[in-house]
């Protein structure tokens, strides 16, 4: 019987496609679980409860931690820049359009469905739902607080939800941001290595390998599944970077490409 | 050469150096350096560990109450608890309490009094029912609060330059324990707060929980009864013990 695989997190491990088909077939696994757009560490813990029940001996866990700032929020991922802009005014933004796909995802409704289901009481609540996170995030919000608060959820999950699976052979990145994790004072590093974010992976190769520095000149680059560049430098790059953490399950590419 | 500390943290059952906690200071023979706040959830108890735990030394003591971690929020410097919105079962009125909590987190009382200082206040309540009402889970919540006290019983405090560092529970022990992932010392006896009920069925008759919430209206919920004072040293002796805290008289 095959063993199963299991990838927790967030856009850069939502699709069966590139790098995580490719792990996935190394270890011979299926793919239980996949990762969620614009997910927070408050959804990842929530699917590790979850699934954890499920997860068994000889099976296959990879986990993305994303940055310790996104909400989840009644089964809605929600971001603070949907609502505010300051460091985020390059992306062109629509707040009510944003919650309103949220919702429809929390609803499990197909984008092609939408306009058809998209009732008056529907657009109603995600006006609720939007002025709710606006309130939210003018008058209740501590950025500080509110990361300190993920980061400790992102080291207990280190520190004592991984370990203490079923299986061994469990392995974790940092998607967005290591250093908002690890270069905090109370930070308690796992024994696991680890290596620099999937996003300045990306930076990095956009930076040296196409001298681009501007954010939204690289946002619409990683507009793919699981943010994949094709580019052979770029593969090269991710490969020998991330291969010494995959090689703790078996599943490195020596060939450095897919 | 110059005392140890000792350091509470948590909420209203150590938030003044009386009683249980001035007894406690005493038999370690620590000057108390910080208390727990009233009505301070798990989140503020990570902020105040985080931002305190570089004046913790290797001989100081730490004793860490462990709120309840499903009612009680922790939203710009303020504590608000669900009840405060009228949906508890205490009867309060929300703009009073929410302006009583920014005065203690230091909003100037005469900026409150103005139109547009009531006004603040106003939006933080509109804020906070629309947060409860909109976007509170409150199981994802608990769950989220119940792996931030995971991370202080099991990463935090054995990290710690002391090996002084018990924790107890305050309101609910269970709403922990019986989290898969919270990996907990099943020796921790039940909290202050269940101890409290089991005094007053038992030895009071009491089962009304208004008259209990009054009754326990004092400095760190104390009451002043000899048979509670047996139980509650009973019941912790054996946690305050590995601090060599623990009070064999039974009585303060």
């Amino acid at each position: 019987m095959k063993s199963n695989i299991w990838f927790f997190g967030d856009s850069y491990l939502e699709h069966d496609a590139n790098w995580v088909r490719f792990v996935a077939d190394r270890c011979k696994a299926k793919i239980q679980e996949l990762g969620a757009g614009g997910s927070s560490v408050s959804y990842l813990l929530d699917r590790l409860h979850k699934c954890a029940p499920r997860i068994k001996k000889d099976d296959y866990v990879v986990v993305s931690l994303s940055d310790p700032y996104r909400h989840y929020f009644d089964d809605l991922h929600l971001m603070p820049h949907m609502v505010r802009t300051p460091d985020m005014d390059h992306i062109d933004l629509n707040p009510y359009g944003m919650i309103e796909n949220e919702y429809r995802r929390k609803l499990g409704i197909e984008k092609n469905r939408w306009k058809k289901l998209r009732t008056i009481p529907i657009q109603m609540h995600t006006l609720d739902i939007l002025n709710a996170y606006n309130n939210y995030m003018s008058h209740l919000y501590t950025p500080t607080v509110f990361s300190q608060e993920l980061i400790s959820i992102v080291n207990n999950i280190i520190k004592n939800i991984l370990p203490n699976l079923p299986t061994k052979k469990v392995i974790y990145f940092y998607s967005i941001d290591r250093e908002a994790y690890e270069d905090t004072l109370f930070f308690q590093k796992g024994s696991q290595p680890t290596v620099t974010s999937f996003f300045h992976q990306q930076v990095d190769y956009f930076a040296q390998e196409k001298d681009m520095t501007d954010h939204s000149s690289i946002m619409p680059e990683l507009e793919t599944p699981n943010h994949w560049v094709t580019d052979p430098k770029m593969q090269k790059r991710f490969w020998t970077i991330n291969n010494p953490i995959l090689k703790l399950i078996d599943a490195d590419n020596p060939d450095l490409i897919i | 050469m110059s005392k140890n500390n000792i350091f509470f943290f948590g909420d209203s059952y150590c938030e003044y150096n009386e009683n249980w906690v001035k007894k406690v200071s005493n038999a370690v023979d620590a000057e108390v350096q910080h208390l727990g706040t009233g009505g301070a959830g798990i989140s503020h108890l990570l902020e105040t560990l985080h931002n305190t735990v570089h004046k913790i030394e290797k001989d100081d003591y730490v004793v860490v109450c462990l709120t309840d971690q499903i009612t009680r929020f922790y939203f710009a410097d303020l504590h608000l608890l669900i009840n405060h919105l009228g949906i508890g079962e205490i009867d309060m009125a929300p703009l009073k309490y929410i302006e009583g909590e920014r005065i203690k987190a230091g909003v100037d009382k005469e900026y409150l009094a103005t139109v547009k200082g009531a006004q603040s206040t106003g939006q933080i309540l509109t804020a906070f029912r629309g947060y409860i009402k909109h976007l509170h889970n409150s199981i994802t919540y608990n769950r989220d609060q119940t792996a931030m006290a995971s991370y202080i019983v099991n990463t935090f405090l054995p990290n710690l330059k002391t090996k002084n560092a018990i924790y107890l529970y305050s309101m609910n022990k269970d709403t922990y324990t019986d989290k898969k992932y919270y990996i907990n010392n099943d020796n921790i006896p039940i909290s202050f707060w269940q101890a409290q009920l089991n005094y007053f069925v038992k030895h009071k008759d009491i089962v009304d929980l208004p008259t209990i919430l009054t009754l326990t209206r004092t400095h760190n919920h104390w009451i002043d009864d000899p048979v509670w004072e047996k139980m509650f040293w009973k019941t912790y002796n054996p946690i305050l013990k590995l601090i060599g805290a623990d009070n064999p008289d039974l009585i303060i």
